[in-house]
């Protein structure tokens, strides 16, 4: 049931095939008027952009909003799409975005830190223990260097960019991402260790 | 910023420690100290080790990035509210949905409809319309504000003189506001405009914007709140201006 429930526009499309379809497909029917598409592609990708959002953002209630405003805006936008890139590579730097330019708008001098959060429960694998620990050990960094790491190495925007996105001078930016890199460095060295103690 | 940045070069390379060769990676020593630095990085294996736990972090967090299957799942209402605006959204045709948070103001934006009678001139609307009606969600933070819809605010003559008078940007005059602007209407955040003014449009403070197009010879002209960012542009109306 869920929030598909009973309603489609469409007469030729019953529930189940709406989960066959591409994240492209998803898009264009919403451009084409499909008033669930873009919900569900939403849904589809929730987790990564919730993650997105909370590592750029100062506190869980920044994240949520900046990710309701970065979801409108590619919602509007959607028809704009020029097929450069994946529509989840697309929504993702919407998102870092959003979140960024809030963060330059309201900047502030102090360091704030989240809180960590739980992480996920499935059955570890070397995978999810390894996404956890830096997922984790990026939460514990201040947001602003985390916000330059999160844009330098994890979207891959160039120092210039994120300089201009962040309001900050370029050499700002190479200093926070060295010491966010260093901190994280640590946390994946107590990885390792754990690892091989085990 | 570091203090190894900018050491005397004929004094003893600097020490390298894990902040030095962060600061390496990151581009931030100069180019003699940074050549210094990795000459000696290559005959120590600690060194080397360090650079190798750097560039492993890097690896990591692109991995992050795109690795969605170790996402945790987002908090329930968190989904459940973006969920439920963008489904507003996509049955309400000329209104933004505010947050619904007391803690903000309220946010009012209108968008032309879709569709003009003539080729030359399409106003940009926000979301996709199907119902006749809008609705709205509950609460005093969503309200709506009409224009008319067949006319774009600005006439033409008036936006083409905007082609070689001063760019008048108001509020955007502020390079990074300009370019979170640019980003959210889907332009290149250091892309060229090629006329602005400010203005009123509907009673309202606004902001006309003349841009390139991607079709050769022609232009797209906004008008867009002073507080045009890259998550909310306010945009009033759109339309294709021909430069020929």
């Amino acid at each position: 049931m869920g929030i598909f429930g009973a309603h489609r526009d469409g007469p030729d499309q019953p529930l189940g095939d709406a989960e066959l379809r591409s994240d492209a497909e998803l898009l264009a029917a919403h451009v084409r008027g499909d008033r669930y598409a873009f919900e569900e592609l939403f849904r589809r990708h929730h987790r990564q952009l919730y993650r997105l959002a909370k590592l750029t953002s100062r506190n869980p209630d920044d994240a949520a909003d900046a990710l309701q405003d970065a979801m409108l805006a590619a919602h509007r936008s959607a028809h704009r799409f020029r097929h450069d890139s994946t529509v989840s590579s697309w929504l993702y730097r919407i998102v870092v975005n959003a979140c960024l330019d809030r963060l330059r708008r309201n900047r502030v001098h102090s360091c704030e830190e989240l809180d960590e959060q739980a992480g996920p429960t499935a059955d570890p694998t070397g995978r999810l223990v390894t996404a956890l620990v830096v997922e984790r050990a990026l939460l514990g960094l201040p947001v602003e260097q985390r916000a330059a790491v999160v844009a330098v190495d994890m979207q891959g925007y160039t120092v210039a960019e994120t300089a201009l996105i962040l309001g900050v001078a370029e050499g700002t930016v190479k200093s926070r991402c060295s010491r966010a890199r260093a901190k994280l460095a640590g946390a994946l060295d107590g990885l390792a260790a754990g690892a091989t103690a085990g | 910023m570091d203090g190894h940045a900018g050491r005397d070069p004929d004094t003893d390379p600097p020490e390298l420690t894990a902040a030095v060769l962060a600061d390496l990676q990151a581009g931030l020593l100069d180019d003699a100290t940074a050549a210094r630095v990795r000459r000696r990085a290559r005959d120590d294996p600690e060194a080397a080790r360090t650079l190798a736990r750097f560039d492993a972090v890097r690896g990591e967090l692109a991995r992050l990035g795109t690795d969605a299957s170790s996402a945790p799942d987002a908090p329930p209402d968190v989904t459940a509210r973006v969920g439920a605006a963008l489904r507003a959204a996509s049955s309400t045709p000329v209104h933004r949905i505010a947050r619904p948070s007391l803690s903000r103001p309220q946010r009012v934006a209108v968008v032309g409809s879709l569709l003009a009678a003539t080729a030359a001139v399409v106003i940009g609307a926000v979301t996709l319309t199907r119902d006749p009606g809008p609705s709205f969600p509950a609460g005093p933070t969503a309200s709506r504000i009409t224009v008319a819809p067949e006319d774009f605010p600005i006439p033409e003559t008036e936006l083409r003189a905007l082609l070689s008078a001063p760019a008048e940007l108001g509020a955007l005059t502020d390079p990074q506001r300009l370019a979170s602007c640019l980003a959210g209407l889907g332009h290149s955040p250091g892309g060229p405009v090629l006329g602005a003014r400010t203005d009123r449009v509907a009673g309202r403070p606004a902001v006309v914007l003349v841009l390139p197009d991607d079709v050769p010879g022609q232009a797209t002209a906004v008008v867009v709140a002073p507080t045009c960012s890259a998550d909310d542009t306010g945009l009033l109306a759109r339309r294709s201006l021909n430069l020929s």
